[in-house]
């Protein structure tokens, strides 16, 4: 009942997060490089495929707003992932509490992440508007269930005689689950929250398509009516940079918080 | 928990069965009752929150167009599928034997994955259009690199006391990569497998809300513009049954063959 496999959970032979990201730095560099050259040489239409200087040049003039967007999505993300994760765990332990909950309802966790329930999104966008909130619900109930699941899994995996012996010590139930369930819950939370960031992005992002002002959503599919295929791209490369940028926040809060786990 | 042996047959795994399904059936039922007390309390119009009957009214009466777009979003993601788990676990094959390839190319692969797929779909439909090629396109790209992944880091995992022992009786490479290496990987690409399957159909159904011509995504899309909400309804409820479906058929394939 593992949580399904995290998005990167690292590059096969290549030890360490730092070491990884100077690799992905340094293809991402060499990618460009050759992309720009290869358009160039080839003679692709900018129409077809814009050589990266013409999308960094897009980027710098549409700086402002832009950034408004990735402010937008990456706002309504952090929202929903934070209301995901407050959920899912408070659900995940109310799981471990109450054993028919769990039997009642834990199936449906389990079976939603077989499924795309990113279609509801459409409904929540129709009964939560085009603002803010509709995206951060999305994100939200994407996030959820990972968290809860993977909390429920994490406190299971506490030593039921060290419970006991907490308890001979008159330690009282919020004392065990605070000292001793959820930190040894904590690294399979962790997991759950890695995976939950780059649903939270997708949620958002998705979640503007149904409707939306501003946005790293909007900015894409304006793109894609208006045949803008350089502004595609800058949106294109500021969800990825925006996406990353979040997961290496939550593997540095892993590493700040579990420190005595050595998983990634 | 304590399983008697003989709870394997007859009555015992009866009980067994009936004790765990009891909860999500009551479970069920008790969402369902809410669901039909609160529209019934609150007074919702069918455009917030249309009733359970509504919506298997409509299904039964739309089955010719449900029946179309389950199919057409079925074949675009189970075709990006099997051909995205080929192309992954080829790679993977590839970058074992030769680990230059894999040092030279599996950055840029990571690269492109660490953008969320559902970014480029703009970018395929202008590229593709908006027929099943730009589905098909994404979702062998994502399906291909989760298989990679896990193929790479299973193809691995085997003992290297196992590989020195076949290698001292004279096994070539290609033995030792067919009768070891991959047999000792099929658990990890049979979970790879597993996640990619729900991708595929994820991003079948985002994709065809971007713009597509038929397909369950399409239709969620068109008719909550359309205002027809018991349609979306039908159709977001087609999408959980024949994703559930689907991933139940690939988990028992991966059961029978991986039983160990």
């Amino acid at each position: 009942m593992s949580a399904p496999s995290a998005p990167v959970p690292a590059v096969p032979g290549v030890p360490g997060v730092a070491g990884n990201a100077a690799i992905q730095l340094i293809a991402l560099v060499v990618m460009l490089a050759a992309w720009e050259v290869a358009v160039r040489a080839l003679d692709v239409s900018p129409g077809k495929l814009p050589p990266p200087s013409a999308v960094f040049a897009t980027m710098w003039s549409g700086r402002v707003a832009l950034a408004g967007a990735v402010g937008t999505t990456l706002y309504e993300a952090l929202l929903g992932l934070a209301a995901g994760i407050v959920f899912g765990v408070l659900s995940g332990i109310s799981f471990s509490r109450f054993r028919l909950l769990e039997r009642m309802l834990l199936p449906y966790f389990v079976a939603s992440q077989a499924v795309p329930i990113i279609a509801f999104g459409a409904i929540i966008v129709m009964w939560f508007g085009n603002g803010v909130a509709s995206k951060a619900v999305i994100a939200t109930y994407l996030s959820f269930f990972p968290v809860a699941v993977n909390t429920l899994t994490g406190i299971r995996r506490v030593n039921p005689e060290e419970v006991g012996l907490l308890r001979t010590f008159g330690a009282g139930t919020m004392e065990i689950l605070w000292k001793l369930q959820l930190p040894t819950a904590l690294p399979s939370i962790f997991t759950a929250v890695r995976l939950a960031v780059g649903l939270a992005m997708v949620g958002a992002i998705v979640g503007e398509w149904f409707g939306a002002s501003q946005g790293l959503g909007v900015v894409l599919l304006t793109a894609m009516f208006d045949n803008h295929v350089e502004q595609l791209w800058a949106g294109i490369l500021l969800t990825g940079v925006t996406g990353t940028a979040l997961f290496a926040a939550v593997v540095l809060l892993q590493r700040k918080f579990v420190w005595w786990h050595a998983d990634g | 928990m304590s399983d008697m042996p003989a709870n394997k047959t007859g009555e015992g795994a009866w009980r067994r069965r009936y004790s765990l399904l009891w909860p999500p059936a009551l479970a069920a039922i008790l969402i369902l009752a809410a669901w039909e007390l609160s529209i019934w309390l609150f007074k919702l119009p069918n455009f917030v929150l249309p009733t359970p009957q509504e919506i298997l009214v409509a299904a039964i009466q739309d089955r010719g167009q449900v029946l179309h777009d389950t199919w057409a979003t079925l074949v675009e993601s189970l075709v990006g599928y099997v051909a995205g788990s080929v192309l992954g676990l080829g790679i993977a094959l590839l970058f074992v034997t030769f680990p230059r390839v894999e040092r030279a190319l599996l950055p840029a692969y990571v690269t492109i994955n660490s953008v969320p797929m559902v970014a480029y779909g703009p970018l395929a439909i202008i590229w593709l259009g908006i027929g099943a090629s730009s589905k098909i396109t994404l979702i062998i790209i994502a399906v291909s690199y989760s298989i990679l992944i896990n193929a790479l880091a299973g193809l691995r995992s085997c003992d290297p006391g196992a590989i020195s022992l076949l290698r001292t009786f004279g096994a070539s490479e290609r033995t030792i990569l067919l009768k070891l290496r991959l047999p000792a990987a099929m658990p990890a690409i049979f979970s790879g497998l597993r996640v990619a399957v729900v991708h595929a159909m994820i991003l079948a159904v985002v994709l065809e809300m971007l713009g597509a011509r038929e397909g369950l995504g399409w239709t969620v899309f068109k008719s909550t513009q359309m205002m027809d909400f018991v349609a979306a309804w039908v159709a977001v409820g087609a999408t959980v049954i024949v994703s559930l479906a689907i991933y139940s058929v690939v988990n028992w394939i991966g059961h029978k063959l991986v039983w160990w």
